[in-house]
């Protein structure tokens, strides 16, 4: 069987990789029964960039987003610690902060 | 009324099983009550507790017993007792009884020994099961029905494939009117901004951000340093996950779409159809919080897996699905549902009516889960930790 991802959710710019895949590979994004290279090996469970993400902006998966990326990222490149900020300060407590300060509306 | 599924009409509300519980109300009497229920099939509870308790957990112990008694899938429970203890069988058996339950109790120094116990117990509990299959299923509405969800013995599937599958099967009982419970509060911090804008209400939101920050402080107190500090932990980096908000993301994917109504403490039931999580407050694995929804009136419950594990409840069945299509074959004994066909291509809307359908097919006895086939009854004390 050829090499897969999961995308989970339609908005997501990341997809989870199904199986080990080697530089150079094509990975078929299922959701999108599309395929796209893979820049380098990324292992199973880890995340490949399916649209290109510039440096600063959101990493979306599940539809939400879970972290900011420190350097352009590529279609194809392995999207992990290495280049991307784990922001749960903001988008996790900054909102509860803001969210008991604003009260009932 | 709406959509309704076979059950077992109880006083309150339904079961989805009749099974016959056997209590033991003090480690002295595990042996007699396990012999009991070895004699008979009967489901038993047996713990290590139930005498020489403080002031604090002497009751919890009482409480504990008295919620399984009542639970909805138990048709009639034999108490079993020393004559000494601190648990009070016979009011045990009062309170149960107000459940509209056939309880009956025995005490060994009264009965005159262990022998004599067994003899009675296995006849008493003989009469209940002729009485449980004597009862039909009837009608009874879906808005009564109870469901507890979570996961444990993860991998990198269960949250990509196993709890987005559970989601969307969670998502058709809650627009059926069921009660869906999820616990682990301890994986919550992270998403609390999703959580609340989940809320049915502010204040629902506001109770959900409470239960996080508490559980904030109560980790920090314990280990010295702050949930951010050491998660993801370098395993859940290790197998692809980034950030906290992701790692907790995955978790609550489990509870899908709907509004969630609320949060409720140990032994609250949901009053109730839609979506609540339970703040148990008890320590412990996902063995301890199985027992937190069954004590809560869970009819049943879904839990997703990676790897695997066999753990059931003594009141409910447990149906176990895995996102890992791997796992799924190499353990046909262990698991009841494959979700990892949503890899291999098989839409997710799909996989999630196919458990949904799967679950009813449980709930109205046409199906049994392998917790029910292995025999793993398991049942653990709840001993809330001080708040």
């Amino acid at each position: 069987m050829e090499k897969r991802a999961i995308q989970i959710d339609k908005g997501d710019n990341v997809a989870v990789v199904a199986q080990p895949v080697d530089t150079g590979e094509t990975v078929l994004i299922v959701e999108k029964a599309q395929t796209i290279k893979a820049l380098e090996s990324i292992r199973t469970g880890h995340k490949i960039a399916i649209a290109p993400i510039a440096n600063g902006e959101l990493i979306i998966k599940y539809g939400i987003p879970i972290g900011r990326a420190t350097q352009d990222i590529a279609v194809g490149n392995w999207v992990h610690v290495h280049n991307v900020e784990d922001i749960t300060e903001e988008l996790c407590n900054r909102y509860t902060k803001e969210y008991r300060q604003r009260g009932k509306q | 009324m709406g959509k309704t599924i076979m059950a077992y009409k109880r006083k309150k509300g339904f079961g989805i099983r009749n099974y016959v519980l056997v209590i033991s109300t003090v480690h002295c009497a595990n042996t007699v009550a396990q012999q009991i229920a070895a004699a008979t099939d009967a489901h038993v509870i047996t713990h290590d507790v139930g005498c020489g308790e403080g002031k604090t957990r002497q009751p919890q112990t009482f409480q504990c017993l008295l919620n399984a008694g009542k639970a909805p899938n138990i048709f009639a429970v034999l108490i079993v007792g020393l004559g000494c203890e601190q648990v009070n069988g016979r009011e045990l058996k009062r309170l149960i009884e107000e459940e509209g339950k056939q309880v009956e109790f025995l005490s060994i120094q009264e009965e005159g020994g262990p022998q004599q116990t067994k003899e009675k117990g296995v006849a008493i509990v003989k009469q209940m099961m002729a009485e449980a299959a004597k009862q039909e299923r009837v009608p009874c509405p879906m808005e009564e029905l109870s469901i507890g969800i979570q996961c444990g013995g993860s991998d990198w599937t269960t949250a990509l494939t196993g709890n987005v599958t559970l989601g969307e099967a969670v998502d058709r009982l809650v627009s059926q009117g069921a009660a869906v419970m999820m616990s682990e509060v301890g994986g919550l911090p992270g998403s609390e901004h999703l959580l609340a804008q989940q809320a049915a209400s502010y204040e629902v939101g506001l109770q959900i951000i409470d239960v996080c920050d508490a559980n904030r402080a109560r980790y920090l107190a314990r280990n010295g340093h702050t949930i951010e500090e050491t998660n993801p932990t370098p395993g859940n980096k290790e197998g692809g996950i980034t950030t906290l908000v992701e790692k907790s993301t995955g978790n609550i994917k489990k509870a899908g779409h709907n509004p969630l109504q609320g949060v409720l403490e140990l032994y609250q039931r949901p009053p109730h159809g839609g979506l609540w999580i339970i703040d148990h407050k008890c320590p412990g694995l996902e063995s301890v919080t199985i027992n937190a929804f069954a004590l809560a009136g869970a009819h049943m419950m879904l839990f997703t897996t990676g790897r695997g594990t066999p753990v059931g409840s003594a009141l409910l069945p447990l149906l176990r699905l895995t996102g890992n299509p791997e796992s799924f074959r190499a353990l046909p004994s262990m698991l009841d549902f494959n979700a990892g066909v949503v890899i291999e291509g098989t839409p997710l809307e799909k996989a999630g009516e196919d458990l949904y359908n799967m679950a009813l097919e449980v709930a109205e006895g046409k199906r049994l889960t392998k917790t029910e086939i292995n025999g793993n009854r398991e049942f653990f004390m709840m001993h809330p930790e001080e708040s």
